[in-house]
Order: structure tokens, then sequence, then C-alpha cells
């Protein structure tokens, strides 16, 4: 499987006699050059006599277990990737493990297979980074894999289950629940929420040997299945109504809500403050921030409507509107159907001052940076 | 000295600076360049309940209480002195610096105040 002048190197570190031979038999048919050693003590003599691509270390070895492994690897073979096995690893050991870099940490009985994902993975690890990131859409990663030319695998488990490969950075393949090819990624492309692991694609096989199921270029792929799953909602749609438009397909998919955003930017800009969202049309009204901040404000729904409506009745057009009395600072404010309340109890001029500025710039803000919602 | 004062936020930039009798509503002093029409709701905003309570007493006694609604056409600025003898509102464009509205606002409210 590899090229005579770049075979990686395995060291397998565990007490386990059956279990190592196992190991350095399968992995050395895989094209691996496998030593394995007894202990702890041995394993770290061979990291610093000889360059080792992958340590695969036991938690449960008596002189020098993995993490104390791990540890010394780290200072004295830093180019050395780890994978650490053991028989029911606790929650501290697998934290321990990462912290010290571990790729992955494996439960004995461990299948060989497994291991030899892992070991390909650690091994396709020498350069770069990796580690575990969230909130990230599946376009932002096949973005990014597409833009850096990368060959792939992605294992996508979320309401759906698959995989997609990406080739030089375009996608060829897919397969989600018996569909392969584009059904497939439009299935894969419809799940909002759930892991992915990626995984080296010379690992399956040969990049030539590859199934091919999908062809074209990435923008051409992706669009298409963007189209694909615009008609699937035009068609669950209510007759009469039509989807809205928007600028791209990546916003689409990769978009937060409104109530997120507007989160997101209050624990930022207006630590403390209050804020709550009302949909007229529903009149419901949801509290994005404020639950916990002191002085504790509630919202009477009778009151803000006829607030609203007194609003309303001095100028139809309003979009925005401050009101203080006493310690208590309210603003709203109007776009299209949504009113977004904002808050901030304190007494005072500084008090008051500090909500005009940040009304201003929440103002100026959710205006021009916050799409409408649809 | 008060239709002094309101001259003088109308030579500021705002289209009407009245101020009224909080108890009457009948006009004490002021220019009159049009934009009151929702005057009485504004003051029904001013003198009505806040649509958000405090599970913390109020301090002030009287309270304060400023608004501001900015529509298409019109920013209205209005207050409740602290006597609570006098309405002021200024009505200015809606691209009128929200800053340079409370400003003049409150200078007014404060004549209107050592006037009365």
């Amino acid at each position: 499987m590899f090229s005579a002048a770049h075979q990686p190197t395995l060291l397998v570190a565990d007490a386990d006699g059956d279990l190592r031979n196992s190991v350095a038999g399968f992995m050395s048919a895989r094209g691996y050059i496998v030593q394995h050693t007894a202990s702890g003590a041995e394993a770290a003599d061979v990291l610093v006599s000889r360059p080792i691509d992958v340590l695969v270390a036991d938690l449960a070895m008596r002189d020098k277990g993995a993490l104390e492994l791990l540890a010394f690897a780290r200072e004295s073979a830093p180019k050395t990737r780890s994978i650490v096995i053991g028989s029911e690893p606790s929650g501290r050991e697998r934290e321990g493990a990462a912290r010290l870099g571990a790729v992955r940490v494996l439960a004995k009985p461990i299948s060989l297979l497994d291991l030899a994902d892992a070991v390909a993975v650690a091994s396709d690890c020498g350069d770069g980074f990796h580690g575990w990131l969230h909130r990230l859409s599946l376009v932002d990663v096949l973005q990014m894999f597409h833009l850096s030319g990368q060959s792939l695998t992605l294992s996508l488990r979320g309401s759906s289950e698959g995989m997609i490969a990406i080739r030089a950075g375009q996608i060829v393949h897919a397969e989600c629940e018996g569909a392969v090819g584009e059904p497939a990624l439009v299935r894969l492309l419809r799940v909002r929420r759930g892991t992915l692991d990626s995984a080296p694609l010379d690992q399956s096989g040969p990049l030539d040997q590859l199934v091919t199921t999908i062809t074209g270029s990435f923008e051409h792929v992706m669009l298409n299945s963007i189209r694909l799953l615009d008609e699937e909602k035009r068609r669950s749609s209510p007759p009469g109504t039509h989807l809205p438009r928007r600028d791209s397909w990546l916003t689409e998919l990769a978009e937060p809500s409104e109530c997120q955003l507007l989160a997101r930017w209050l624990d930022t800009h207006a630590v403390a403050a209050h804020a709550w969202l009302l949909d007229s049309p529903s009149g419901s009204v949801t509290r994005i921030v404020g639950a916990q901040a002191t002085p504790a404000l509630s919202l009477d729904a009778t009151d803000v409507a006829k607030c609203l409506s007194l609003v309303e009745r001095a100028d139809p057009s309003f979009r925005r509107m401050e009101l203080t009395i006493g310690n208590l600072n309210v603003a709203f404010l109007r776009r299209a159907d949504r009113t977004l309340i904002f808050a901030r109890g304190g007494d005072g001029e500084e008090a008051l001052r500090r909500f005009r500025f940040e009304i201003t710039q929440l103002a100026r803000w959710w205006v021009s940076e916050v799409p409408v919602a649809k | 000295m008060l239709s002094s004062a309101c001259a003088s936020a109308i030579a500021d930039g705002v289209i009407s600076c009245v101020v009224f009798d909080a108890n009457s509503g009948v006009t004490r002093a002021g220019i009159d360049h049009g934009g009151l029409d929702g005057a009485r709701p504004l003051f029904d905003i001013l003198n009505g309940l806040s649509p958000v309570q405090s599970a913390e007493p109020d301090a002030h006694d009287p309270p304060g209480r400023e608004v501001l609604i900015v529509g298409a056409q019109h920013a209205a600025f209005a207050c409740v002195t602290s006597s609570q003898k006098w309405l002021v509102l200024i009505v200015a464009s809606s691209s009128f610096s929200v800053a340079l509205g409370w400003s003049l606002l409150r200078r007014v409210a404060a004549v209107a105040e050592a006037a009365a």
C-alpha cells in the first residue's frame, strides 16, 4: 500500500503478547514497519533511538503507562502521533490522552480494522492539526477540504448516516442509507446536526481504485444538490407560498438563526441586559438573553401590547422606541414582523447613557448585519 | 424665556418644539412646524405602565420619564419634567442626531422647570 521510500513505522507497546503479535502481523500486511515492546520503558528507548510515525500504547502497562509514555513521546519524539488503547478507559484517561495529543482512544477488545483506521488517521496527521471542533456545518467542512485540495473521506452521523469521499478537493463519491452519488449527497446535506469524522482516502485502496459516483466540479455538484434541496422544499411548501430569495446556498445552509445571532451579539456587547423577540403574526415572545441577569426583569404581555399599540398610533411607521421610566430603560426595535424588546435596569445617568449607547449599536447592527428571518 | 428656548431648539435643527401643561394638555409655549399628530399617544406612553417590570423598587420619586420614537419621517422626543407640571415634545427629522435630540429636550425641560 505504501511506497518503499515511505513506509510508515508503528510501535506497539502492550504487555499482552497475543495482542502485540496479532497487531504486528495485521499492520505489517498493510505496509507498516512494526515494532513492539512489552513495557513502557522499552518503548521509550525505541522512541529515542529511531523515528516512529505512530505509537500504539496500552494504558495498563505496569512500569510506564500509556499516558506517561505519551508525555515522554511529546518531549522526546514530537513527530510521533499516538493512539491509546485500554480496557474500559475512563473519562479522565480519555481526556488525559487527548490533552497529550492522542489521535484516538480505543477500548479493548479492539477490532484490528478499527485500529488500522486509527493508525491510518494518525499516520495522516503528520502535518496539520487534529482535534475537535463544533458549530461547523457540513458545507463549511466540504468547502474547507475543497479549497485545500484534500483527498479524504468524511463519515457523517446524524439523522441520516453516510460518507462522502473527496479526491483532490473534488467530491467523487457519496453514500447514504442505500443511496449513492448525488442523491446520497443531497440526503447528507439535509442533515443539520451530527458528528463528522475524517479519514485518509487511501486507507480503503489506491486513489484510482476508488469508486466514482459523482463527477463534475465541486461548485457544480454543490449547486446542483442545493437546487434539488430547493425543489424538495418547494414541493413540501403549502400551495401559494413561495420560498424567499436568498443570496447564496452557502449562507442558507450555514446560517445561524436570528435568535442565535442576537444572543451572541448581546452576550458580547450588552452584558447582563435583557432581550426578547416578539413575532407579531404568531404573537410568540422568545427570551433571548437576561434570564439570569440582575436586576431581574419580566415582560408583561398585556402591557407590551398596549405600549406597542400606543407607539403605532404615535407613529405607524415607527422602527425604534426608547422609553425610560425611573430606573427602567426599555426599547422596541421593529423590523418586518419582528419586534426586538431590549431592556436594562439601573439607576442614574450612567446606566441611561449605557442603555442608549447599546441600543444605538444594536439597532445599527440588527438592521445592517442580520438577515430578515424567513 | 421658554419661547426663546423653543426657538433655540428650532434653530438647532428640530422641526417643532412645544411645551404642554401636563394636567390640562394646553400648549404653554413653543413652535409647531408639523409632526405633532402623535403627541397624544406619546403622552399616554409617558404616563402609562412600563412594558417591562423590575423586581427591584424604583429609586426615583417621582420617576423621570422620557420617550423617543423614530419612524420613517420623524423622530419624536418627549419627557415629563421633574415637577410633573410640563410635558415637552420635540419633533425632528428621522435622520436627526439622537444624542442632540435628547440634549435639546433636556435643555427645554430645564428652562420650563425654571420658568414654573
